[in-house]
């Protein structure tokens, strides 16, 4: 890829961005840049649902998990459906958390 | 990796933002919409620009190595509110934030780009430990980074099953690519057999 064709893209990603409030940012502000999907393209997930294990018939015993417990409370969250969300906003243990992929 | 959603007193909800900082996701929160960096550890834009959210311990393993140790564990559902088809892996052959081609800068040449390792970072010291390496050696890997005794716990199958400290504690720990690791902590070092 030649020095000029990245330089447009770089323009084109940092007109997108039209939306944040990036005057104060603290890294360079050119290295912020869109990655495709809109805001919130990807939808986090705000107030997730959960299951008992004998009822997670759709995850196989080698399937990736990112896991987490809190005060005696443990929550699983399978990468297959972070995958489609990043972010779960979510309650463990009492304790407010979000789980980012 | 995981978050407190408590930053200083206050709670926050976190969305997707859209944009990338180093190839690596920006979320951001609806109350102030600020730009936070998962990497970074840090809110880069934005009113809330500068904080730190407290990171928490979790696991990145198997089901089956965490259901072994967590027999009761609830399961998040794929009743989500959203149609998706969660069998099909929507990054499949595909790095999930976009690949090298977003510019990370000159990405050290330890590892290939695209070497998954595990991260650690103690005392403002971070360490990579290749996951190719680690799923060679099941049992407990003990190491040390920023002067601190850590130990990587591996199933005999290959898996992470825990990252603690010398007492038992579970520290944070994150699975990346190596370049977007580098990225964020360009003095790490990279554990070696």
């Amino acid at each position: 890829m030649n020095r000029c064709l990245i330089f447009s893209m770089l323009i084109i990603l940092s007109v997108s961005l039209a939306g944040f409030k990036l005057d104060n940012a603290i890294v360079p502000k050119e290295e912020i840049l869109s990655g495709g999907p809109p805001k919130d393209g990807i939808p986090a997930l705000l107030e997730p649902k959960f299951v008992q294990p004998d009822q997670a018939k759709f995850l196989r015993p080698e399937d990736q998990v990112i896991g987490i417990k809190l005060k005696g409370e443990a929550k699983v969250y399978p990468i297959r459906i972070l995958n489609w969300h990043e972010v779960v906003n979510d309650t463990v243990g009492g304790i407010p958390i979000a789980v980012t992929f | 990796m995981v978050y407190s959603r408590n930053v200083e007193g206050k709670l926050y909800t976190f969305g997707v933002s859209g944009r990338l900082y180093k190839s690596n996701v920006l979320l951001y929160d609806h109350q102030t919409e600020s730009l936070w960096s998962q990497l970074k550890e840090m809110a880069i834009a934005g009113p809330l620009a500068g904080k730190r959210p407290e990171k928490l311990a979790s696991d990145r393993t198997s089901w089956k190595a965490w259901k072994k140790e967590h027999p009761r564990t609830l399961i998040l559902s794929t009743d989500t509110g959203h149609v998706r088809d969660y069998m099909v892996d929507p990054y499949e052959g595909y790095y999930r934030t976009l690949g090298i081609w977003f510019p990370v800068g000159k990405v050290r040449t330890d590892l290939s780009p695209k070497e998954m390792v595990l991260g650690i970072e103690l005392s403002g010291k971070a360490k990579a430990y290749p996951i190719s390496l680690l799923r060679k050696n099941p049992g407990v890997l003990r190491d040390k980074v920023g002067g601190k005794g850590i130990e990587i716990e591996i199933s005999p199958d290959g898996e992470v099953a825990g990252v603690r400290d010398e007492q038992g504690q579970a520290i944070p720990s994150i699975f990346s690519y190596w370049f977007a690791w580098q990225a964020f902590h360009p003095e790490t070092s990279v554990y070696k057999d």
